[in-house]
């Protein structure tokens, strides 16, 4: 298998320029880099690790680990939908299913984007738009506590499922994957324990990665 | 027109969106569907349907595992 395609914001290495349409976070300008965006598709997957993760993404990534991903897998700790327009992507945060400009994760986290290469340009959209549709959905609180409690176990326990409540609660990882199979009708990953991690997205072959590179701001 | 095989599982998650994962219950094997592949389906939301995590459902499935039809037997 081939390795990661990872955006890492310590690599200070540009390709060309970008020039903002609208303002932009003085953080971003003082940065000085935006991603070349346009290799990216609508409805391609971002991946996102945190260069120094919060407790949360640390439990993440940690329960990840434990429940039985390898790391470069399980580092991967947040996923979101990308929308096409150069800045919004779709997640699925503790405040719910949300539109968001990208600009707060650059600076602090890896970046890794993925697609199915075999998608049409129409099906690509409308992954998009599946997200939209969800936009509002709560964060499942309660799913990624019944995660964490099969990472002990193992996710790889044949019938270590997890007690599914609330149809409308979403986790991010679910927002891009359930999107996916809404657009396929196929199951992107089949997870043993039956909610698909970001883990999951970092690790399926049906996905594969898009080489990005820096502008200059 | 694809050949197709049937299969018994039970629902492993569904969603409001209108998705559902069902396992095979003698290959283990996963299925993705979406709602307008059960019987009669009219637009209703699964609770409205008995469809719920954990309902016994009857389905076929073409050799690429695209999910056709989808019967609940028992909620």
């Amino acid at each position: 298998m081939p390795g990661q395609l990872v955006l890492d914001p310590r690599d200070r290495t540009t390709t060309g320029r970008w020039q903002p349409s609208g303002p932009v976070p003085p953080a971003l300008r003082q940065f000085g880099r935006f991603p070349d965006v346009s290799t990216w598709l609508p409805g391609d997957l971002l991946l996102f690790s945190a260069l120094n993760p919060s407790w949360v993404s640390q439990a993440i990534i940690r329960g990840q680990e434990r429940g039985g991903y390898a790391p470069e897998d399980a580092r991967w700790h947040h996923a979101a939908v990308y929308l096409g327009d150069g800045i919004t992507v779709c997640e699925a945060s503790s405040r719910g299913v949300r539109r968001t400009p990208m600009y707060h994760y650059l600076q602090t986290h890896l970046l890794r984007i993925r697609r199915d290469e075999s998608l049409s340009s129409d099906e690509r959209w409308l992954i998009a738009m599946n997200a939209l549709t969800r936009l509002g959905s709560p964060y499942a609180f309660g799913r990624i506590l019944s995660l964490a409690r099969q990472a002990w176990q193992g996710y790889w326990q044949p019938g270590n499922k997890l007690p599914l409540i609330g149809m409308r609660a979403v986790i991010c990882s679910e927002l891009f994957n359930d999107s996916y199979s809404l657009v396929t009708e196929r199951l992107l990953v089949a997870a043993p324990s039956g909610t698909v991690k970001p883990a999951d997205l970092s690790l399926t072959s049906r996905l594969v990665d898009v080489e990005t590179s820096w502008l200059s701001i | 027109m694809a050949e197709t095989a049937q299969h018994e599982g039970k629902i492993l998650r569904i969603n409001n969106a209108g998705l559902g994962v069902v396992e095979d219950e003698h290959s283990q094997q996963q299925f993705v569907f979406t709602f307008d592949k059960i019987q009669n389906y009219r637009g209703e939301e699964a609770r409205e349907l008995g469809l719920t995590i954990g309902a016994h459902v009857r389905f076929t499935a073409t050799a690429d595992s695209q999910v056709t039809a989808v019967e609940i037997i028992r909620p």
